[in-house]
Formats: C-alpha cells, sequence, structure tokens
C-alpha cells in the first residue's frame, strides 16, 4: 500500500477515534448536567405562579377589575349567546389578524398588522375595512367604540419585560383618554405550542407567562378587563394544544371561530355582570 | 451549512477558495477533502456520529473496491457486504423513526423516535453503490488512492444535495484539472444565479404553501388550494434546481464538470419526459443500477410493469418516510405505465391536451408529495376538487385575493423561470458588464434577505 494512502487511513482512524472519545466524554458529561438540571427545573416550575392562578385571586380582591372566568366555558356557553359586537374595536398582531380573517365576530373592526407591537403601534399604519390605512391616533380621534379589545406581547419577546410592559400600559393609558367611554378588554398572549417554546428560540411560555402575568396587574391597575383565553386552547402541559396549530403559534382557523365565539361569550357575562 | 447562508458565503467560500487557490496543483486534492470533511463536520456539529458514518463508508467504499479487484472469485460477496451495509444504514436512519412511531400508534409498544438523518446520506450512499457496482461490473477501475476516492465521495459542492455523480464522470478531474481565471468567474456566476432562485423566488414561494397549513386546509378556499399546490411546485423546483446551479457552479470553480440535475421539466408534455428532465442523475440512478439490472422493458410486458413498479415505489420511498411518498410513488408508477403502454402515443400527437394533462399533474402530484398527513391529504384534495363532497363555505371567502396580491410577483417570475424564456435571453446578453450587473443585484438581493432571515422559511414569520 502506498505510503500517502496510509497516512490518510491513520489520519481518518485517528479523526474518527477523537470524535468517538468526544462524544462518549460529552455524554458522560450531559447525563451529569441533565441530573443537576432536573432538581432546577423544578425548582423553577415551583416558583413560578401560573396566570390563571393569580387571576383568580385578583378576583376575588376586586371584581371590577381583572375578570376571570368563574365557571368552566362549557357551562356559561348555555347560558350566554350573544351580543352586538358592531362597536367594538380589536388591536393587535397577526394573531387579531387571524381573528378578524376567520373568528367570524360580525361588525367588529380591526387595527392589527403582522408584526404590530407596543414598540411600533403609535407609528406603524393598519389596513383597516371600510376605512383605510390608518395610524391609531387618527382611527381613534375619528370613531368611538364601545368596546376596545387588546392583545399583544409575542413580538415584544425578547425584549426586557419591564420594558414592554411599561409601552403596554402607556398604551392603555393612550386608549382611555382617546376612547373614554369605550370598555378596555386586555388579552392575555395566547400559548405556543410545547414544540414551540422548547425550539431554543426567545418565544417560550415561560416568557409569555411572565408577561401576561404583568399585563394582568396592569389591568388591575387601570381598571380595565382582562381576558385569558389560554384556557380554551391549551393542553395538559399549560402550551397550545399542537392539534389546534400549525405553526405552534398561531391557531388553524376554524380554531379563531371557537375564540370569536368565547370573546363574545365572555363579553356578553361581563356586560350582565356589571350592569353595562 | 447550506450554500445559501452567509456563513457559507462570507466565511467559508473565502477561505476554502483562497486557500485552494493558492497551493499547488499535487496539493489540491488534499486541501479539496480537508475543506469538505470540515464543511459536513460543521453541518454535522450537533451530530458527529454522523461524520463518523461518511468516513467509514468512504473507508469500507474504498476497501471493498480493492479487494473486488484483487479477489475476483468474492466479488459478489464483497459487492453484496458493500449494498447491504449502505442499505441497512439509509434505512435506519431514514425509515426508523417512521416504522417506530407507526408501531407505537398500532401497538402499546412506546420506542423513542429521535433519528436525526445524517446530512446527505441519501446522496452519498448512492453514490458508493454506484461506484462498487461499477468496480464489480469492470466498467471502472478500483481507485488506489484513498485521497482521490475521499474526495469523489465527500467534495463538498454535491455531498449533501446532490447531484449523484458516478466516479467514471469526475475520475479525469480527480486525477488532473485545470481551472482558469474563466473557469472561476463563470462558476461564481452560475452560483450566484442559483442563489437568487433560490432564495428570492424559491423561499418566498414556499412562504405561501406553509401559510396554508397554518390556516388548515380545511378552511381555505379553492382557489387558494390551487395556489398553494402551485406555490408548492415552483418552490421545489426553484429550490432544488437554484441549488443544483449552485452546486454546478462551485464544481466549475473547483474544476470540476458536474452533471446538469435539471433541463426544464415543467415543459414537458407527460409524466415521462418529465422524469427524464427532473433530478436528472437520481432517474439515471434508478436507470442504470435497478431498472436495467432487474430486465428493463427488454424481457415482456408483464416484467416491464413490475419493473417500473419496483422503481416508483423505491423512489417513492428514497425521497422520505411516509405513506404519502409511497402514494406518490405508485401514482407516478401508474402515470408513467400508462404512457407506456396506453396514452403515451396520444399524448405525443396531441399538444394542447398533454400540456394540460401535465399542468393538472404536475402540481397534483406535488401536493401528495408535500403533505405528509394522509387525512389532511384528503382534506386537501377536496378542497382542489370541492365537487366530490357537500359544498363548504370557506371561513374567509376571500382568502386567495389576499394571497394573490401578495404574491403575485413571484407567481409571474417563478413561472417564467420554469421555461427557457429568461435563459434564452439571458445567453443573448453580449455585455459582459450588464451581466455583472445582473449578478451583483441579484448577490446583494439575496444577501439582503438572508441577512434579514428571509432565507429560511421558518423565520419569516413576525407575529
Amino acid at each position: 500500500m502506498k505510503k500517502s494512502n496510509l497516512v490518510i487511513i491513520l489520519c481518518f482512524v485517528l479523526i474518527i477515534a477523537a470524535v468517538v472519545s468526544v462524544m462518549v466524554f460529552k455524554k458522560g458529561d450531559k447525563a451529569e448536567t441533565e441530573e443537576s438540571l432536573g432538581t432546577v427545573a423544578y425548582a423553577e416550575e415551583e416558583n413560578i405562579p401560573t396566570v390563571g392562578y393569580d387571576a383568580q385571586a385578583s378576583e376575588s380582591s376586586d371584581n371590577k377589575t381583572a375578570f376571570v372566568e368563574a365557571a368552566p366555558y362549557e357551562e356559561k356557553k348555555k347560558v350566554y349567546k350573544t351580543m352586538p359586537m358592531d362597536d367594538a374595536l380589536f388591536i393587535g398582531d397577526s394573531r387579531t389578524v387571524g381573528l378578524e380573517e376567520y373568528g367570524k365576530i360580525e361588525g367588529a373592526q380591526f387595527f392589527c398588522d403582522v408584526g404590530m407591537s407596543v414598540y411600533n403601534i403609535f407609528d406603524n399604519a393598519a389596513k383597516v375595512p371600510s376605512v383605510g390605512k390608518v395610524k391609531l391616533d387618527n382611527l381613534l380621534n375619528d370613531h368611538q367604540y364601545s368596546k376596545i379589545y387588546i392583545m399583544l406581547g409575542i413580538n415584544e419577546a425578547g425584549y426586557k419585560v419591564s420594558q414592554t410592559l411599561e409601552r403596554y400600559a402607556e398604551l392603555i393609558d393612550f386608549v382611555k383618554e382617546k376612547e373614554p367611554d369605550a370598555k378596555i378588554f386586555i388579552m392575555a398572549n395566547l400559548h405556543v405550542s410545547n414544540a414551540k417554546s422548547n425550539d431554543g428560540g426567545y418565544i417560550t411560555n415561560t416568557a409569555l407567562n411572565k408577561l401576561n402575568e404583568g399585563i394582568c396587574e396592569i389591568a388591575q391597575e387601570k381598571e380595565v378587563f382582562y381576558l385569558d383565553v389560554n384556557e380554551l386552547f391549551d393542553d395538559n402541559k399549560d402550551s397550545l394544544d399542537s392539534s389546534k396549530t400549525g405553526d405552534g403559534v398561531h391557531l388553524y382557523a376554524k380554531n379563531y371561530v371557537e375564540w370569536g365565539q368565547w370573546i363574545v361569550d365572555q363579553s356578553a357575562q361581563i356586560w350582565e355582570e356589571n350592569g353595562f | 451549512m447550506v450554500f445559501s447562508s452567509l456563513y457559507f458565503i462570507f466565511i467559508f467560500m473565502p477561505v476554502f477558495f483562497g486557500i485552494y487557490y493558492i497551493v499547488p496543483k499535487k496539493a489540491k486534492n488534499l486541501i479539496l477533502l480537508i475543506g469538505s470533511l470540515a464543511f459536513y463536520f460543521i453541518g454535522a456539529i450537533h451530530s458527529p456520529e454522523h461524520f463518523v458514518l461518511l468516513l467509514l463508508s468512504i473507508l469500507l467504499d474504498y476497501a471493498i473496491g480493492l479487494l473486488i479487484e484483487k479477489f475476483e472469485r468474492r466479488k459478489k460477496l464483497l459487492l453484496t457486504l458493500g449494498i447491504v451495509f449502505h442499505l441497512l444504514s439509509l434505512c435506519f436512519f431514514k425509515y426508523f423513526n417512521f416504522a417506530a412511531g407507526e408501531l407505537n400508534r398500532l401497538t402499546a409498544a412506546s420506542i423513542s423516535v429521535n433519528i436525526v438523518l445524517p446530512l446527505g446520506i441519501s446522496f452519498y450512499t448512492f453514490q458508493g453503490i454506484s461506484y462498487i457496482i461499477d468496480v464489480y461490473r469492470g466498467k471502472i477501475q478500483a481507485e488506489e488512492s484513498l485521497l482521490k476516492f475521499g474526495v469523489y465521495i465527500s467534495m463538498f459542492e454535491q455531498l449533501i444535495a446532490g447531484p449523484i455523480v458516478t466516479y467514471d464522470v469526475i475520475k479525469t478531474e480527480l486525477d488532473d484539472r485545470d481551472i482558469s481565471k474563466q473557469d472561476f468567474k463563470d462558476g461564481l456566476g452560475v452560483f450566484i444565479f442559483g442563489l437568487g432562485l433560490k432564495v428570492l423566488l424559491a423561499n418566498p414561494l414556499g412562504k405561501l404553501f406553509t401559510q396554508t397549513q397554518n390556516i388548515g386546509f380545511e378552511s381555505i378556499s379553492t382557489p387558494l388550494a390551487w395556489m398553494a399546490a402551485i406555490a408548492f411546485s415552483l418552490q421545489l423546483y426553484l429550490d432544488f434546481f437554484g441549488y443544483s446551479l449552485m452546486a454546478q457552479g462551485l464544481g466549475k470553480m473547483l474544476g470540476f464538470n458536474i452533471p446538469q440535475n435539471f433541463n426544464f421539466p415543467y415543459i414537458s408534455r407527460s409524466m415521462t419526459e418529465f422524469w427524464r428532465r427532473w433530478h436528472i442523475t437520481l432517474g439515471s440512478w434508478f436507470r442504470e443500477y435497478l431498472y436495467i439490472p432487474l430486465g428493463g422493458n427488454r424481457r415482456g410486458t408483464a416484467i416491464t410493469i413490475r419493473n417500473l413498479l419496483i422503481v416508483w415505489v423505491l423512489t417513492g420511498a428514497w425521497h422520505g418516510a411516509g405513506y404519502n411518498f409511497l402514494l406518490w410513488g405508485l401514482i407516478l408508477f401508474a402515470l408513467i405505465a400508462s404512457e407506456k403502454f396506453l396514452t403515451g402515443r396520444f399524448l405525443e400527437k396531441h399538444h394542447a391536451v398533454s400540456r394540460i394533462y401535465m399542468l393538472l399533474l404536475i402540481p397534483l402530484t406535488w401536493s401528495v408529495f408535500a403533505i405528509t398527513d394522509i387525512s389532511k391529504l384528503g382534506v386537501f384534495f377536496l378542497r382542489l376538487f370541492p365537487f366530490l363532497t357537500q359544498p363548504v363555505e370557506p371561513l374567509f371567502p376571500g382568502d386567495y385575493i389576499k394571497y394573490l396580491g401578495q404574491y403575485y410577483p413571484f407567481f409571474i417570475i417563478g413561472i417564467l423561470f420554469s421555461t427557457k424564456l429568461p435563459f434564452d435571453l439571458l445567453k443573448k446578453i453580449k455585455n459582459k458588464h450588464l451581466i455583472r450587473l445582473i449578478l451583483l443585484a441579484i448577490l446583494l438581493g439575496s444577501v439582503y434577505c438572508m441577512y434579514r432571515g428571509f432565507d429560511d422559511p421558518f423565520l419569516y414569520f413576525r407575529f
């Protein structure tokens, strides 16, 4: 055999041996890390209160502010049927675009766009049907609404939560100032699927829960309503049910119908409970 | 590492080609081997065992080639050994997850399904098999230099997505190749052109199909379903064609003439013609190493049909693990067999009919290929052909207008680039400066899209 072939064979063998050794070494290392990580993960789970839990607590202390369902949705559905939504405005990102296109919320107006966030909501114009392309400021100046629904937060993932919440509070103040007679509903961010939450990106359910928790507190502070739709679409891991989403972030169109109906039902219940 | 990444274009290419061009001619194969293995290692960094598998595969094929020549009487056994090794590793990595998943579904078993498919295994396995078969047949002499053989299997420009190059095609260039300035320029131009097809056309078109998947097929209108099927067909072609052009361009820059993989398949007038124009090197491989050894079409109608069935079912299985791929292979078999024995002459004579026939079949067969969930595939076909079921009002009846408004430029350009027209026009441009300007614009546009994350369909979303 030629010398050059022997050298290359030797190199191949050495590389294989090196890679295999690193793999074996890393495997041992990983097993140790996983063991310790397991404890950390458990501890974290214990420490982070779920949004639902907090919200229930706040409901009992102040029923004028954050609204949380008292009974399971299915039961309420039998009681509340519908309410007019032609005086409603929805403000949001691509998930609200889905609600606009597939939610079957008759008569409502939508100020929403892909990529909308609390950081660009004042600067970006959105195409509002029957109005045209308009900025939020102008839309609120020219129109009066009885109900305004806001759901923002997923495009803000990655930003500092405190900074995002500050902007969120500013947005609520702005809307309240422009529409003093409207009832404002802040909607918790829809969770993402477990796979999406664990894909290594910055959008995780832990981050969304933290944000939702802050949004819920703002809702209490600003005396606006807080709706958390996650119970409707969550699986048993408190993640968006993978059978209801294609990309782990947005609902399938048919589930937007369910969401739209849920919003109408929730609004009708609040209306009745508060004697509006 | 994929070619359409900033890392490849701005780090790997300058570093590798810088060294490759500086070193003397006799060291070029060594640099190419080291560069190719580094390229693969970086791509498989999270699964280093895949890198080991590639090295073992190279060593095994190299040894089997030499042993076949040395032990003439045992050559059949040696060939079988090599083929079994390749097929077992390919089947294990490609079908284990699917088989285990099905077993878990059908029984109470709970087998873990986390096998990651090694990069390029479908391609380098086929190259390895073709090599040992060719040595067995005496078509080529076994390569004595492990360096050259290693370069043949691992050359980075064709390692992860083909074209599937047989040894005889590049043997001469492995031994001795000259790279002129013109080769470099031509190769770079072809590479940039392929990059543009992938990044500027295929990726945006792919987004439409993903969007319809995310809406849920049951909720889309019939026109949107057809738009999605057409968009996927264009994406698949422009993506793979673009990638093959990039491979050809890089090959040219390295001093190799990599064979053409596509020849305007969408202008075909029959499925048989389509598969002579689509993924040409795969079709040739199946013909050379499976169809003809099985007897081809020379042993009567029944054997021909059997051979076609085997080839197309395996073609389906090669493309992926899933019932849809088998179904897709069976549909292609039915179409190609019927063209061979029944409809071929009719299609040949009637141009308009054959055009309509292919314009319908191309998006329909690619839909079967694209949708891996059989129940979703059924739903999608009911949206394509709503008269087959009770009429369903889509949730958003104007959905196709919205998406047509967003995607029509990509449809127009995509369809245009599926024909010969733009290529004929480009060939007519004699002004070199104008060509450079066009290529520069394509490169800048592609780099901008890659920088913004538009090169990856999964990064498209802002929410």
